[in-house]
């Protein structure tokens, strides 16, 4: 019984171990988005608004040999992606003209395995 | 020894789980599959690319903001397209010595990725920018990528089942630009020179999806 006891308790660390802290978007700090790629509720992409410029934004994703895109939105319906594919797994980048677009955000494309992304927002490098 | 049945049931479900995680690992590759390496990321001459003069201030910012380039000269490996499908590569030399790639699009300006041993399986830097004026149309697509030294060839696929060579430059860089439905790319394939495939990605193109607005 009481190894038992220690293996529940082996495995308990594990499991906690194995969830992604804040597995949830996150309105505090600078993080926007820290979590899997499809949420719950099944969106694929993560978006943040209201940007000024400079926008810098660091993703950082795992698995690594994972493809990950960063998508630009405007009110209108335009867009523009751009798409990371391996080695990279952890990118920052500067939005070139935040004007142009309303919304920046993360999207696992569909038909992609889950993966966990960082989305991070900064005011500089 | 008499093992407690519910501890067998524990360990066994475990066993499960870590083999479905080991093949949730092995799919999350999505599509993108790299052969064993025999090439390197290097160029006789060194850092490769044509001397970049004068950097703006954007890509001066992303020297200063990658770690290990300060004060790394900045050079071109190739751009290509126009208007807002316009990219560029861009190569540093970073910490020991190693090759340090970024790119610059329309509307971003990304940080240097330094070459190290997580590169070893990959035979092409990748990176593809793609947009359109509607939520439901891609209207343009670039793919621009950097080829390891013994990558013979790079093959793209269109969505029209076309295969294009596309053409290596002197540093291994290579571009493809599509604005029509039919050219827009969908795969692309690295072969060594003996015709081996070193890397096979799909690389159709990202749409914006339905998003949730987390801040």
């Amino acid at each position: 019984m009481r190894n038992l006891r220690r293996f529940a308790l082996l495995v308990g660390i594990i499991v906690a171990l194995a969830v992604p802290v804040g597995a949830h978007a996150s309105h505090t700090g600078y993080w926007f988005f820290q979590g899997n790629l499809p949420r719950p509720d099944g969106t694929r992409a993560v978006l943040h608004g209201n940007q000024s410029w400079p926008v810098y934004i660091r993703i950082s994703w795992s698995p690594c040999d994972h493809r990950m895109v960063w998508v630009q939105v405007a009110t209108g319906g335009s867009w523009d992606t751009g798409s990371f594919y391996p080695p990279s797994c952890d990118q920052w980048l500067q939005v070139q003209y935040p004007d142009l677009h309303n919304n920046y955000g993360c999207e696992n494309p569909p038909g992609f395995a889950s993966v966990w992304a960082n989305c991070h927002v900064g005011s500089g490098v | 020894m008499r093992r407690h049945p519910l501890m067998i049931k524990t360990v066994a479900g475990v066993c499960v789980l870590s083999i479905a995680a080991a093949i949730g690992v092995v799919l999350a590759a999505g599509g993108s599959s790299a052969g064993a390496s025999s090439g390197a990321w290097t160029w006789p001459e060194g850092i490769p690319g044509s001397p970049v003069i004068a950097t703006d201030a954007a890509l001066s910012r992303s020297v200063a903001g990658s770690r290990g380039l300060s004060g790394s000269a900045v050079r071109q490996l190739l751009d290509t397209g126009s208007g807002r499908g316009k990219v560029a590569v861009y190569a540093a030399e970073g910490v020991d010595n190693a090759p340090c790639l970024a790119i610059r699009s329309q509307i971003s300006v990304g940080g240097f990725s330094c070459a190290d041993a997580s590169w070893d399986q990959t035979a092409i830097f990748l990176y593809q920018t793609s947009g359109g004026d509607s939520p439901a149309t891609v209207d343009r697509s670039t793919v621009i990528g950097v080829a390891r030294s013994d990558v013979g060839s790079v093959v793209l696929t269109t969505a029209g089942g076309a295969r294009r060579e596309l053409n290596l430059g002197r540093w291994h860089a290579f571009a493809y630009v599509a604005t029509r439905p039919a050219a827009m790319p969908r795969r692309i394939e690295a072969y060594s020179t003996r015709g081996d495939v070193l890397q096979a990605t799909d690389v159709t193109p990202a749409l914006p999806v339905e998003a949730a607005t987390v801040g």
